[in-house]
């Protein structure tokens, strides 16, 4: 209870930071609209060409797979590497390490803090101007609702033990930033930034399934056909990533706070 | 007195009333002596709990890689030789509560290290340190409770936001509700005398400010310790002051042990009963600050002025040196571990028409500089 309580005051206080930054807010509400307008204009014409289908998928449910990526991407989670790759090498890492409650925990909630309000207010404009413009997605609402919330909490925890893992890398290694390179294109590329996942060759739809990269943005697909059959299947995997990738976490924490050092001690 | 016959053994079973008196008696001796053990267990343990700090042949080695010179980077790549530095070395001591205890050292002397150790930031290589009864190490969520940090060079603040907000945050993190955060900012609000910026965004505050803030904000959970790594640093002298009298303030009135290191002796002298003077890792002065002062001053600088003009300078003798030499005013130090006062005085009168003498002790600085130095 007191460890909710906690989780939810920072993640307020940290949202009621980032608020105070009203026009990187506008800026990123801008520079999400000037992405999907370019986005759908491409993928409006390739859909065109290749008559209105691609591997059985239209293009509104395309789009809204899309928008639904970027949606998940202004939570902005894939920086929580960077904020403690700067907290190690700063040193600011003591300021929280002395504290009652764990400097994992608190830098989740950090992070989630500072792109809730964005996230919040991208989805709903971004919604309506997608319901206004190409229409609502043909889904079955009794499955699509309950699933797209676990599909997009259970992918948000899974990004959070990631990111987290190679930000804990900067205890040991002095530069996390190719690591992080590595995995953020990987998750990008599996996740459907670039090519939707209904488009992908069998291989790499394959691994988008069955990685923790693509496990990420689970919550993209839940709008195509194929979620009906396979939404269990794809949330087990979500769990069992995100047990897996949570006992590492907990092994690689505890090592980490031995191995700090900080400036002037 | 059947049941009580068959507490006392085979003298009640007799009946004796002379030999029931003497049993009474006895057994008020063996529950006075009871009490009395009691007592001075509870001393002992109040004396052990007295000590709030407890550190014990302490160190920390930091390890580093080193290439060898003249050999290629290949070479390095697989036989990488590994340094030791000992920033910490077997150190041991303990701290009182309430006590005021500055930890000083020049740059590098192991100072800050120990602090985050203390704090459990920091794993020692070995040792054994026992903060308000825990050990960081171990019980480093317990210990939280208990201690309070500010480290002069970096802040626990949230920029954008006023100051309550960042103070509401640490309340939560130290699990007070809600009527509890609100009351003790506004104690800590009067005591700190923070009113008048309380609702400005932090990063619109002075460094005064701001410092104040921070201790404040370290104190929301009222901890019985509160290590401060220099506090005031970069600071102009009032803003210091304002902060010496505050720590003083908190020490005197919510009983906060106080730990701090500095470099500058004002604040020592002014805030710390306590000095443990640091180097190459190891204590090399662990006394009062009172007696700091008086035992190793052994400079005194003499301060003349004329009656007239000072025109000549004579030779004076050994132990006694010019610092200063203009017409109005003559500076001299005398060592006292080769001449006496009174007889430096007794020169300076026999060469200068003197009109005024003043006598300064060595100050704080210059006696922690020549420690440094001769450690």
């Amino acid at each position: 209870m007191k460890k909710t309580r906690f989780s939810l005051n920072i993640i307020k206080i940290f949202m009621k930071n980032q608020m105070q930054n009203r026009t990187n807010i506008i800026l990123d509400i801008a520079n999400m609209i000037a992405r999907c307008f370019i986005v759908f204009l491409l993928y409006a014409y390739i859909f065109k060409i290749q008559g209105g289908t691609i591997n059985g998928v239209d293009y509104k449910t395309t789009m809204w797979s899309m928008f639904m990526y970027f949606c998940i991407m202004t939570l902005n989670l894939r920086h929580l590497d960077n904020e403690i790759m700067s907290d190690v090498k700063s040193g600011n890492v003591e300021m929280f390490m002395n504290r009652p409650r764990s400097y994992l925990t608190l830098s989740f909630m950090r992070v989630l803090g500072q792109g809730l309000f964005s996230f919040v207010m991208i989805s709903i404009i971004g919604a309506i101007i997608m319901i206004i413009s190409i229409g609502v997605p043909s889904v079955n609402p009794v499955l699509f609702i309950p699933t797209l919330i676990l599909a997009l909490v259970l992918g948000q925890i899974l990004a959070l033990f990631i990111y987290g893992l190679i930000g804990l890398l900067s205890f040991y290694i002095q530069d996390i930033r190719p690591v992080h390179w590595v995995v953020d294109k990987l998750i990008m590329v599996l996740g459907g930034s670039y090519l939707p996942i209904s488009m992908f060759p069998k291989v790499m739809k394959i691994m988008a399934y069955a990685s923790p990269f693509g496990a990420i943005n689970f919550a993209s697909s839940t709008v195509y056909d194929s979620w009906n059959t396979n939404c269990y299947k794809m949330i087990g995997m979500q769990i069992i990533w995100i047990l897996v990738f949570g006992l590492i976490l907990f092994f690689v924490y505890k090592k980490s706070k031995e191995k700090a050092m900080i400036n002037g001690g | 007195m059947y049941k009580l016959s068959s507490y006392t053994g085979n003298i009640f079973l007799h009946g004796q009333i002379c030999a029931e008196s003497l049993i009474i008696k006895k057994l008020l001796v063996d529950l006075r002596a009871f009490f009395i053990v009691k007592y001075e267990i509870g001393i002992r343990i109040g004396e052990d709990y007295m000590k709030i700090i407890e550190v014990k042949n302490l160190s920390k080695d930091y390890k580093y890689k080193v290439k060898k010179e003249g050999k290629g980077f290949i070479y390095n790549l697989f036989h990488e030789e590994e340094k030791v530095v000992k920033a910490v070395n077997n150190i041991s001591f303990d701290v009182e509560e309430g006590e005021t205890i500055a930890f000083i050292g020049p740059n590098g002397a192991g100072k800050s290290t120990t602090i985050k150790m203390l704090t459990g930031i920091l794993y020692p290589t070995k040792g054994d340190i026992t903060i308000c009864g825990y050990t960081p190490i171990k019980d480093r969520n317990k210990l939280a409770y208990e201690i309070g940090t500010v480290f002069g060079q970096r802040s626990q603040l949230l920029p954008n936001l006023p100051l309550t907000e960042s103070m509401e945050m640490f309340g939560t993190m130290y699990d007070m509700d809600k009527e509890d955060i609100k009351k003790r900012i506004e104690e800590l609000t009067k005591l700190f005398d923070l009113k008048e910026f309380i609702k400005q965004p932090v990063r619109k505050l002075s460094l005064g400010q701001r410092m104040r803030a921070e201790i404040a904000t370290s104190l929301i959970h009222r901890p019985k310790i509160i290590f401060l790594d220099e506090p005031t640093i970069g600071l102009d002298v009032v803003s210091k002051k304002n902060l010496r009298d505050l720590l003083l303030k908190i020490n005197k009135e919510e009983k906060v042990t106080i730990f701090l290191t500095s470099h500058d002796t004002e604040d020592i002298q002014s805030i710390c009963e306590r000095c443990v003077i640091i180097n190459h890792g190891r204590i090399i002065i662990d006394t009062s600050t009172k007696k700091l002062l008086s035992d190793y001053v052994k400079n005194k600088n003499i301060i003349i002025t004329p009656n007239t003009e000072f025109i000549e300078f004579p030779d004076l003798p050994e132990g006694m040196t010019y610092t200063k030499k203009s017409k109005s005013q003559i500076i001299v130090l005398v060592d006292t571990e080769v001449i006496h006062t009174q007889k430096a005085l007794q020169e300076l009168i026999k060469r200068f028409d003197i009109d005024d003498i003043n006598i300064d002790n060595e100050s704080l600085e210059s006696i922690i500089r020549s420690i440094y130095e001769k450690n």
